[in-house]
């Protein structure tokens, strides 16, 4: 087959028409030759260990098999049909979000996915609140792609259900004390990657063009006044500087993917369940097209507010029904909240199967070379100590998954350098300096 | 590592959680300053004393503004906000230089949105180019028109001969009858250039050849940003095209304050300040709230930020009438939310009147059902959320999270139990009560409405318990009725001092510092005494905000 060539990608959805590239097959190696990614997707205020934990099988003499051997607790019961695709693990807990402000949600947000603290925005900030903080180290998933950086388009994607740029729901760092926002404009991200589906292709390439030179055009200007400029506000025009490059960059290389989808410009609240079925869809294309390797993925904020599920049923008369507010009586109360915890299961498988359903340029399917990781800030109601964790997808066969491994108080930052490790990126010690360094025993 | 023992007790909720959390600074970091802010000691204060402090960051335009600048410019029908991403930050304003960094989605949104904007301003040529022709011969001519009264509007300034030459060679790229083209590829130029997208920019440095050399040009930018979030009008151009703009200032800012686009500004102040965006999509369990429907979000809302223009920017508003009047603005959809037959609609054809509130205790802005149900659970009323939100948006007082490792659940309550039952023990378990006690206090006081922000009197088949605390230097005061914490909340100078730093934070971009506390004093005494409103407090800082732009 000619290179280059576009064949139609027919996936469920109405609407939905894209043109993928069709590179060389390698031969028959199932996704051996595909490129590592990442989605990190987040459930929000922690869960109900009780039924979150697996249940060992009465029969676990010997330890390879009881690694295999367990039953899925309630709340991860829909994921039961990619249970040989999982890494279940228990045992541990975050050590590092204690050192910085107290809060219930930030404090663990901040420190998810990049081991470190949070700190104030403004170091003369007399009352540090945690929404005044950030974290100046980057988080893995940032790590992970700019080692991607001179491959494909767009680095990363962040996905979620508001277009929040807090530690409520935001959950990457770049590295400079930058927290990355959330987008809910799915029809935007998707225009951005496959083009507007009304235009020709020569049409786009066109105004591709146009737009990378009115870009360029620009740039000095904008270099000229960061050279006039110190402290926060060089700052600020500087990463002005280094996005409009990236885009200028991505604006030049020939679009590979080119479709429409019709996607609502906003969803409402009650809708979040079309939200993560469109999101599934989107991330997977996305992946089929190379355009990006790694996603977070963040269904609702956590903490306060917003947190209603009310296609659940499960608000009975005088009782609270608000997921946050429910997490808060766990371990005394465990219904309806192990039902609300079940449900952010759902939206996961359903983008495992999406992501098993799309194929690969390379071969196989986009899932075989996908690390699909679900964490959340919390463990049980505010507390810290057993994350609720597990990986999904084997990385094309470098994990041995179908597991359930128990660590019994190892600290996160372990988990973070063995995700990074798993994607290629070998890390011996990751975020804070005090934390123990190494990597997870077994999961490699 | 720290052990979390620290944190098990606080007995005063903000002196110890605020010490611990510099101690665990300087611990972890070995050594970031301390909280005490450096500066701002000594001195007497006047204007021009403080200016060089009263500095406003280098920012990009917000996606309010950039729409509202966009269709000043051009005379644009629709109002093309959307066409900007807009990442919410709770807490902070819209406006802040932190809450604006830039990202690859915004750098490809505002490429799209120059190209979108471009076209818009094409179809309505007519209004802002008087030449606009496609004849070969006159486009010579637009493209001077364009030079001269355009682009200067769009840079807020003159241009530099630079930039002029940037123009022409647009045009020239785009030789024959492609006006068309020639316009869209200037505008869109323009558009993308930090001169448009970005506030603040310094003045060129003494010596270099400057398009604005006394700075006028960057004072009516500065007051139509702060008081308008727009681009300065003809007038104001004129009055910095002429050079008097720094003598007129202080009639230029009546003018401005009674502009419609100044009321459209404060408005748009109020809503983030007393987080009304969340009235957006609340919920309300439709077991226990039949009677609420999505349609009477965008009244709830409506009617806040009316009753605070009328309290606060009207001739005779003041702090008084925000926190204890008792006039609402109603329409027959929020009617059922009051006790029966409290007003009667005469006038049909005007949707909202004014009408007393009787029947039913008031608290100004406190008791308004919007206020009330956004500070509510979807199924109950919650003090904790009422409490948190009094203190931090009238006292500045932002509680830290509870500590980790403590158990927040509530205890197992009875069947018949109110909220209030509900919540106590919060007050008596010590690793609580440190905190909970002044949330409580103020909280427990708006027990009498429910989640809906409807009065009531029984709660769960129980009468409601309605009294309150509220900390003063003294102490804890005891209060009975809500009119009384209205009245407390209007006399306090700290409420002045904190209403001045929210505004601080949205008409400077930034949040305050220790520079910024004599600025402070001078907005809260503006709001001090009966009658005083406002348009008084933004007068005083424009005092300082424009003394900074200076060449």
């Amino acid at each position: 087959m000619t290179k280059g060539l576009s064949r139609r990608v027919l996936l469920r959805g109405a609407g939905l028409s894209v043109a993928l590239p069709l590179l060389a097959q390698t031969k028959g190696a199932r996704g051996a030759s595909s490129p590592k990614r990442l989605i990190v997707y987040f459930v929000p205020n922690g869960t109900v260990h009780a039924h979150w934990n697996p249940q060992r099988a009465a029969s676990d003499a010997q330890k390879p098999a009881a690694e295999r051997d367990f039953a899925l607790g309630r709340i991860l019961s829909p994921l039961e049909r990619h249970k040989l695709d999982m890494l279940l693990l228990t045992g541990i807990d975050n050590i590092v979000a204690g050192l910085g402000p107290n809060d219930g949600h930030r404090d663990g947000m901040g420190s998810l996915l990049t081991g470190m603290p949070l700190e104030p925005l403004d170091a003369a900030d007399p009352k540090p609140t945690p929404a005044r903080c950030t974290v100046r180290a980057p988080s893995i998933d940032q790590v992970f792609s700019r080692t991607l950086e001179a491959e494909v388009p767009l680095r990363s994607l962040h996905l979620g259900s508001e277009s929040l740029r807090d530690l409520i729901a935001a959950l990457s760092f770049s590295g400079d004390g930058n927290l990355i926002g959330n987008t809910a404009r799915l029809d935007r991200v998707f225009e951005s990657i496959f083009g507007d589906g009304m235009a020709s292709a020569q049409e786009q390439a066109k105004r591709r063009a146009a737009q990378a030179s009115l870009l360029d055009g620009v740039l000095e200007d904008y270099r000229a006044l960061s050279a006039r400029l110190g402290g926060e506000d060089k700052q600020r025009v500087e990463r002005h500087l280094e996005a409009m490059r990236a885009v200028e960059k991505r604006l030049r290389r020939p679009n590979a993917c080119t479709g429409s989808m019709a996607l609502p410009a906003s969803y409402a609240r009650d809708d979040l369940p079309a939200f993560m079925k469109d999101a599934a869809e989107l991330i997977a294309l996305a992946f089929a097209c190379d355009a990006t390797r790694v996603v977070t993925l963040v269904p609702r904020r956590c903490g306060g507010g917003q947190s209603y599920l009310p296609w659940l049923g499960t608000g009975a008369e005088g009782k609270s029904s608000e997921h946050h507010e429910l997490s808060h009586l766990v371990p005394k109360q465990m219904e309806p909240i192990d039902r609300m915890f079940q449900w952010f299961s759902e939206p996961l498988a359903h983008l495992i199967d999406q992501l098993k359903e799309t194929p690969d340029a390379g071969g196989g399917s986009v899932f075989d070379s996908t690390l699909v990781l679900y964490v959340s800030e919390n463990a049980e109601n505010h507390r810290k100590k057993g994350l609720p964790l597990a990986l999904f997808g084997s990385l094309g066969g470098a994990l041995k998954t179908g597991r359930w491994l128990d660590f019994g108080g190892r600290p996160h930052n372990q988990f973070l350098a063995t995700v990074l490790t798993a994607l290629g990126v070998p890390t011996e010690r990751f975020g804070h300096a005090d934390a123990p360094s190494g990597l997870l025993p077994g999961v490699l | 590592m720290k052990s979390l023992a620290a944190y098990s007790l606080c007995a005063s909720c903000f002196l110890v959680a605020c010490a611990q959390d510099r101690g665990d600074r300087s611990h972890a970091d070995g050594g970031m300053q301390g909280g005490e802010a450096e500066g701002g000691a000594g001195g007497v204060g006047g204007v021009d004393q403080v200016s060089r402090e009263t500095r406003m960051p280098v920012r990009r335009l917000s996606a309010t503004e950039l729409a509202q600048t966009v269709t000043s410019l051009f005379e644009l029908e629709a109002d093309p906000v959307s066409l900007w991403p807009r990442a919410r930050t709770p807490g902070h304003f819209e406006n802040e230089a932190n809450v604006l960094a830039v990202d690859e989605a915004f750098v490809q949104a505002h490429l799209d949105a120059a190209n979108a904007v471009a076209e818009r301003a094409w179809a309505t040529r007519a209004k802002w180019l008087p030449c606009a022709s496609d004849e070969p011969v006159e486009i010579e001519s637009c493209r001077a028109t364009f030079l001269a009264d355009v682009a200067p509007r769009i840079f807020r300034r003159p241009l530099e001969a630079a930039e002029r030459a940037a123009v022409i060679a647009t045009f020239d790229a785009h030789p024959g009858t492609g006006f068309h083209d020639a316009l869209l590829a200037s505008l869109q130029r323009l558009l993308l250039s930090p001169s448009f997208l970005y506030l603040n920019l310094p003045l060129r440095a003494a010596g270099e050849e400057s398009p604005d050399p006394e700075g006028h040009y960057a004072l009516a930018a500065r007051l139509s940003y702060v008081l308008w979030q727009d681009m300065p009008d003809d007038r104001l151009f004129a009055a910095a095209a002429a050079g008097r703009l720094r003598g007129e200032i202080s009639a230029e800012v009546d003018r401005m304050m009674n502009d419609p686009r100044a009321q459209r500004s404060f408005r748009h102040f109020v809503g983030q300040w007393l987080e009304l965006d969340d009235l957006a999509d609340l919920q309300r369990d439709p077991k226990l709230f039949p009677a609420y429907a999505p349609a009477l979000r965008e009244d709830l809302r409506e009617q806040v930020l009316r009753f605070v223009q009328e309290a606060l920017w009207a001739d005779e508003g003041d702090l008084q009438s925000l926190l204890t009047g008792d006039r609402v603005p109603v329409t027959t959809r929020l009617a059922p939310l009051y006790p029966a037959e409290t007003f009667s609609f005469e006038s049909p054809g005007e949707p909202w009147s004014v009408q007393k509130v009787a029947n039913q205790p008031t608290a100004g802005v406190l008791t308004l059902p919007g206020v009330l149900a956004v500070h509510s659970k979807p199924d109950a009323s919650s003090p904790v959320e009422r409490g948190l939100f009094v203190l931090a948006k009238f006292l500045c007082q932002d509680l830290p999270m509870p500590p980790q490792g403590l158990d927040t659940s509530l205890p197992p309550a009875a069947e018949t139990a109110t909220t209030r039952q509900r919540f106590e023990p919060l007050n008596e378990n010590p690793a609580c009560r440190g905190c909970h006690l002044p949330i409580a206090g103020v909280g427990f006081m708006f027990e009498g409405f429910d989640a809906l922000g409807r009065w009531r009197t029984l709660d769960n088949g129980q009468p409601v318990d309605a009294r309150g605390w509220l900390d003063e230097p003294s102490g804890p005061r005891a209060l009975t009725s809500l009119d009384q914490l209205g009245r407390a909340l209007a006399a306090r100078e700290d409420v002045r001092e904190c209403l001045a730093r929210h505004w601080l934070r949205h008409g400077l971009g930034r949040w305050e510092t220790g520079d910024d506390e004599r600025l402070i004093d001078r907005m809260a005494q503006a709001l001090a005494g009966t009658g005083a409103g406002w348009r008084d407090l933004v007068a005083a800082a424009l005092a300082f905000v424009t003394a900074e732009v200076r060449p």
